[in-house]
């Protein structure tokens, strides 16, 4: 066990080590002076001496291998530069942004959580009943509308409607931005914040979470039609008490697994969600360097996000392992 | 210079949900005290707040910083250039020398004189190449700004200030008359004497940037928001108007779509938000817009004059073909929701000078466009390949120029729109590898030859003039226009070269001009001033109740 | 398990999909999708025929009208008609739903199975490079990839079907670690075979079902993810009637001309909604354990 772990986390290094050189070299072939468009130049014709100047200021013109060793030197340091768009050190962007990415990934995960598993085990054990099929059906539709329209509906049931029909205060959620911002032991929304955390987490929770009671439903199905579980009922025991005896842990495992993923997935991947509630994270702040050419943002930005990614997966493997030792076992085998 | 890249919106890169209220301002909840949303917009420029940097149209840097004049907009049709910080200014015979004597009263938010040397700092400042922002080739116009810029020299050779008399000399590098209306603009902002202090200029934005407009900082800026309160120490407007009851605090909040900025205005969450595309109907009927307000934009279609098929002169009767098909009516209610203008030239209302309804060949005239092109084949032209009409992708211009196609179609030219990355679009643009280009112009400053030079000059080949447009008649009217201090006799000048851009030559196609942008909710705000630059007169907001 | 025995296995799943098929049709949700999908094929393919405009052409005047006779979709703001775009957009995103998810495919059973079938270094070494991509945000590869190949129909497909291959391959990889020490493969290689016989005739065809459920569901990610791009500004271009950009151009009409939101949204919807109900059947009909 402890040689898996310790293998896994020097694993991670090469992992992000050609992650980030990847992206760095991608930033080189994409079409577009960086400089010029830095200047503006998507939107107009730019003076050739301020591009000039920023070719100078950024070393934009050296040589890939010394811009590339030097990028790499400085990032050894935990130096991650500075905005080429607004000169900010991407330190104190990272900063705000993680932040407000992490306590998004947390609430949409407990919705994910508390909502995806019940709602697959409720329709793992009604098999074929109406409701499994509605469930299936409403799951279904949450997962296969695009989240900026299902954004915008909910905007528009739950913010502008409440408003434009009077009703009270307390009925009402916000639509955009992260409010007063205040959170008690990190993730709890205190005072009015809870209003705008509501929606972008019920968005960026909805595919996931049709995703997760499709899978337990699934899991929960196969695990019920194993030979233990007939050896399980065998023995007399009835439906109920094998499900939640037997069944329940090794269906979750999979499903653990996915969630687990997704946590680490969506701290930097909630682009949509971050886009179309204005929730300042890491997502669309990476989306939007890439297209501005924002280089040090979007390295620097992505350096983090791949690395919860491999850590929060790092994480799973790990419990799975312990959980599941056929796959320690299996790993150990193939090294 | 300021190209327009989001055709459906001008100020679409930057917009604006505002929630404006005062410290009484009662409404409840959350958003109790609160106000102006900006937003940023995908792919638009990152927002600055230091004037050396800013290049976005919010009008935010505006309430944090005034310049040494100012545009007075109380007759909107005629805009006057009047000092502001400076007490009077005076240019010589030929426009060469500028001298700015500097008011003795005024000071910045913190309390500190405002003085030439303040001028000399800024500028020096924003000049420096190690930190000039996208607008720094303004310096340009300033003897030594280039060498500055270049980092030949160290120190702006042209510029001179001194305190004691409280004066401030500029030697331009050629003679310009409209130097005064520049030098209102916020890259000329004076600064005090706490950037000497800062290891990085960069982070004077960042912090507590100390100004001298009707508002300041209330905290430094966040991802999230900024938010602005007045200046007590503000010495008013270029009227001596102090606006003393003014709004007490506004607060800008980051939007990342302007769908969401309008549906949190709609859902109560702010008191005005830039109208998205499309919507300006809804917006109209349901509260309050600046839509009526002209601003000094124009959306056009530069023709390449070295194309052998459109360009010169032995095609200009298949360009006033052209450019009588196009329904700008249409375009205007399909597209814009009707907030624009037809165009009538290129230089837009709320620029000194603009005449109305300059161009002879601008407005939809079927039967003349199909005889004008018949005249052109009958000339023994043919059109072997259909016209191209290049846009940059992705900026919403798409269906307009689709619109043009079929327009064109409808008279018997065949053409076909051919879209362009954005990313190398205007680069490919200023080389002269177009046919007929999409473009767009947005006024930094309210001068006719921000347009006419600009855009047109052919000193501009290779930068903006994206027709290449050469005609050293038209290039003698506008120097001579540039050297004229006289306003009406420039404008003249000035006017007549358009006369001949557009009547003779027909090297520009243009299509409309650009109307404010905004929406607000009329129970809350009882007027919201804009300027003819489309930038909110903050200072001038009032509230009701 | 009951893994087929039988060396020739490609020959003797034919019995399986029969009763596969039989499982199938049992699912009326399943028969309902695939009917779906079999109606906008047919939609697809004949759309010339069952619609009366181009989906470029603009109709003079009839901006932003509401579904009617003439228009049973209503026009969009500048008079093209809506019916014909959606019926059009179907070829679009069949197109790159379709396209991509093979490339995906092709991509993830490649990887995939060497992975799972040499193992060792290869294995951790192609694990890593998929690690690689799961770690950076796909929407970053998809931006960058658009910004360099372009925003045409066919760069949204390399797009998508280079970011989609990656659960495919540790799919596929899963099973060939669980195949490849089944007794026929142990047989096969007694007798010989080459190891990319052994791989691609012995363990590919019964690796094949989880692959043919993912890939079905990731047909409709494949047209979500258009839409994702659309939004973002590197979809499609317009005036390609590509039904995640209309949805992107339409999400301010709400209020005014919902039809524009609505209509190619409750497309997208039904179709991803159709590839999922399909994907769930196959999944039920291809894996009898269940029943």
């Amino acid at each position: 066990m402890f040689r898996y772990i310790v293998r896994r986390i020097l694993l991670i290094i090469p992992t992000i080590f050609l992650a980030l050189s990847f992206l760095f070299a991608l930033f080189f072939v994409l079409p577009g002076d960086p400089a010029t468009l830095m200047a503006g130049g998507a939107n107009r014709i730019v003076d050739p001496g301020v591009v000039e100047r920023i070719n100078e200021r950024y070393g934009l013109d050296d040589p890939l291998l010394v811009q590339f060793g030097d990028y790499w030197k400085r990032t050894l340091q935990w130096d991650l530069g500075e905005s080429f768009q607004n000169r900010r050190s991407v330190n104190d962007i990272l900063g705000d942004k993680a932040v407000n990415s992490v306590r998004l990934a947390i609430w949409a995960t407990l919705i994910e959580v508390v909502f995806g598993i019940s709602i697959g085990l409720l329709s793992a054990m009604r098999r074929y009943s109406i409701s499994d099929k509605l469930t299936t059906v409403v799951t279904a539709v949450a997962s296969a509308v695009p989240v900026f329209v299902l954004g915008f509906l909910l905007q528009y049931a739950f913010a502008v409607q409440p408003h434009k029909h009077g009703w009270p205060d307390w009925m009402r959620l916000r639509t955009q931005g992260i409010g007063p911002n205040t959170w008690t032991l990190f993730f709890i929304p205190t005072g009015q914040t809870w209003r705008y955390l509501v929606l972008p987490a019920v968005v960026l929770a909805a595919g996931s979470t049709a995703l997760a009671a499709r899978m337990t439903r699934g899991s929960m199905l196969e695990v019920l039609g194993a030979d233990y579980m007939r050896t399980a009922r065998a023995k007399g025991l009835d439906g109920h008490q094998a499900v939640w005896h037997h069944g329940l842990r090794n269906a979750m495992l999979p499903v653990v697994t996915l969630i687990g993923i997704d946590f680490g997935l969506v701290i930097g991947a909630a682009v949509l969600t971050e886009k179309t509630f204005s929730w300042p994270g890491l997502g669309s702040e990476i989306a939007d360097s890439v297209i501005s050419r924002d280089l040090p943002v979007t390295m620097g930005l992505t350096l983090v996000v791949v690395l919860a990614f491999t850590v929060v997966n790092l994480v799973v493997d790990v419990s799975y392992a312990w959980l599941d030792p056929r796959i320690r076992l299996g790993q150990d085998r193939n090294s | 210079m300021r190209r327009v890249g989001f055709g459906s919106g001008l100020v679409v890169g930057l917009v604006a949900v505002v929630l404006l209220a005062t410290a009484c301002g009662g409404s409840s909840g959350s958003a109790g005290d609160a106000l102006v949303d900006l937003s940023t917009f995908i792919g638009g420029p990152a927002e600055h707040l230091d004037p050396a940097l800013d290049t976005s149209t919010t009008g935010l840097v505006g309430a944090l910083y005034d310049g040494l004049t100012d545009l007075d907009y109380s007759d909107p049709a005629h805009p006057l250039v009047k000092p502001l910080l400076a007490e009077s200014f005076q240019a010589n015979a030929d426009a060469s020398e500028w001298t700015f004597k500097i008011r003795k009263d005024m000071t910045f938010s913190n309390g500190e004189q405002i003085k030439p040397s303040s001028f000399v700092r800024a500028w020096e400042r924003a000049s420096d190449p190690d930190f000039a922002g996208n607008y720094s080739y303004l310096f340009n116009f300033i003897e030594g700004g280039k060498a500055k810029l270049d980092g030949a020299a160290t120190s702006l050779a042209g510029v001179e200030g001194d305190d004691d008399s409280m004066t401030l000399r500029v030697k331009l590098s050629a003679p310009y008359s409209n130097f005064a209306t520049v030098a209102g603009f916020q890259l000329f902002a004076p600064m005090p004497s706490a950037v000497d202090k800062l290891k990085d200029q960069a982070d004077w934005e960042n912090g507590l940037m100390i100004g001298n407009g009707p508002y300041k900082l209330a905290s430094p800026r966040t991802d999230a928001e900024v938010v602005l309160i007045r200046n007590d120490k503000w010495a008013g407007d270029v009227n001596g108007n102090k606006w003393p009851d003014r709004v007490s605090k506004i607060t800008f909040r980051v939007s990342a779509d302007p769908d969401t900025a309008y549906n949190a205005f709609e859902a109560g969450e702010g008191d005005m938000t830039a109208i998205p595309p499309g919507r300006t109907k809804d917006a109209e009927k349901n509260y309050a817009t600046t839509s009526h307000v002209d601003i000094a934009g124009v959306y056009y279609f530069a023709v390449n004059q070295e194309d052998p098929v459109v360009g010169g002169p032995k095609n200009v009767l298949l360009r006033r073909a052209i450019s009588q098909a196009i329904d700008r009516g249409a375009i205007n209610e399909a597209i814009y929701d009707g907030n624009r203008a037809d165009a009538t030239g290129v230089t837009p209302a709320g620029i000194p000078g603009h005449k109305p309804k300059l161009c002879t060949f601008c407005a939809l005239d079927r039967a003349a466009a199909k005889l004008a092109f018949d005249q052109w084949k009958a000339a023994g032209n043919t059109l072997r390949t259909p016209l191209k009409i290049q846009f940059n992708a992705g900026a919403g211009h798409e269906e307009l120029v689709q619109m043009i196609v079929d327009n064109l179609k409808a008279i018997g030219i065949e053409a076909e729109a051919e879209s362009r990355p954005g990313e190398t679009y205007f680069s490919e643009v200023a080389q002269g590898k177009c046919q007929i280009c999409r473009s767009g112009w947005f006024a930094d400053y309210p001068a006719y030859d921000n347009f006419m030079f600009d855009l047109f000059h052919s000193d501009s080949i290779g930068g903006n003039n994206e027709g290449r447009y050469h005609n050293a008649a038209f290039d003698g009217l506008v120097d001579e226009a540039k050297r004229t201090v006289d306003p009406a006799r420039q404008a003249g000048l000035f006017q007549q070269a358009e006369e001949l851009l557009l009547n003779t030559d027909m090297a520009a196609i243009p299509i409309n001009f650009y109307k404010g942008g905004e929406v607000y909710n009329p129970k809350k705000i009882a007027s919201l001033p804009i300027d003819g630059l489309g930038k909110v007169a903050w200072e001038q907001v009032k509230l009701r109740g | 398990m009951s893994w087929p025995e039988d060396l020739g296995s490609v020959h003797a799943v034919r019995p399986l999909w029969a009763s596969a098929w039989r499982r199938f049709r049992r699912n009326k949700m399943a028969m309902a999708g695939l009917a779906f999908l079999v109606a906008l094929v047919v939609a697809a393919v004949l759309a010339p025929w069952i619609t009366r405009y181009g989906p470029t052409e603009g109709i003079e005047g009839a901006y932003r009208q509401p579904p009617s006779w003439a228009h049973p979709f209503g026009t969009d703001k500048i008079g093209r008609d809506v019916f014909s775009r959606v019926v059009y957009g179907a070829r679009v995103s069949l197109r790159i739903g379709f396209a991509s998810t093979v490339i995906s495919v092709v991509i993830g059973l490649l990887f995939g199975a060497v992975a799972g079938f040499f193992g060792g270094l290869v294995d951790t070494l192609i694990m890593r490079l998929t690690d690689v991509f799961l770690a950076i945000p796909y929407i970053v590869l998809a931006i960058a990839i658009a910004a360099v190949a372009g925003r045409s129909e066919h760069s949204i497909i390399v797009v998508l079907g280079l970011t989609g291959w990656l659960g495919l391959a540790r799919i596929v990889r899963a099973s060939f670690l669980s195949l490849k020490q089944l007794e026929y493969v142990e047989a096969a290689r007694a007798m010989g075979y080459s190891r990319a016989r052994i791989m691609f005739r012995h363990i590919l065809p019964n690796a094949g079902q989880p692959v043919i459920v993912y890939s079905t569901v990731l047909i409709g990610g494949v047209i979500l993810s258009e839409a994702a791009l659309s939004y973002l500004g590197v979809g499609p271009q317009a005036p390609t009637p590509a039904w995640g950009l209309m949805v992107s151009e339409g999400k301010g009409d709400l209020a005014r001309s919902a039809h524009l939101l609505l209509l190619p949204g409750g497309a997208i919807c039904l179709t991803v909604l159709a590839f999922m109900l399909v994907g769930d059947g196959l999944r039920d009909a291809l894996d009898p354990k269940l029943i």
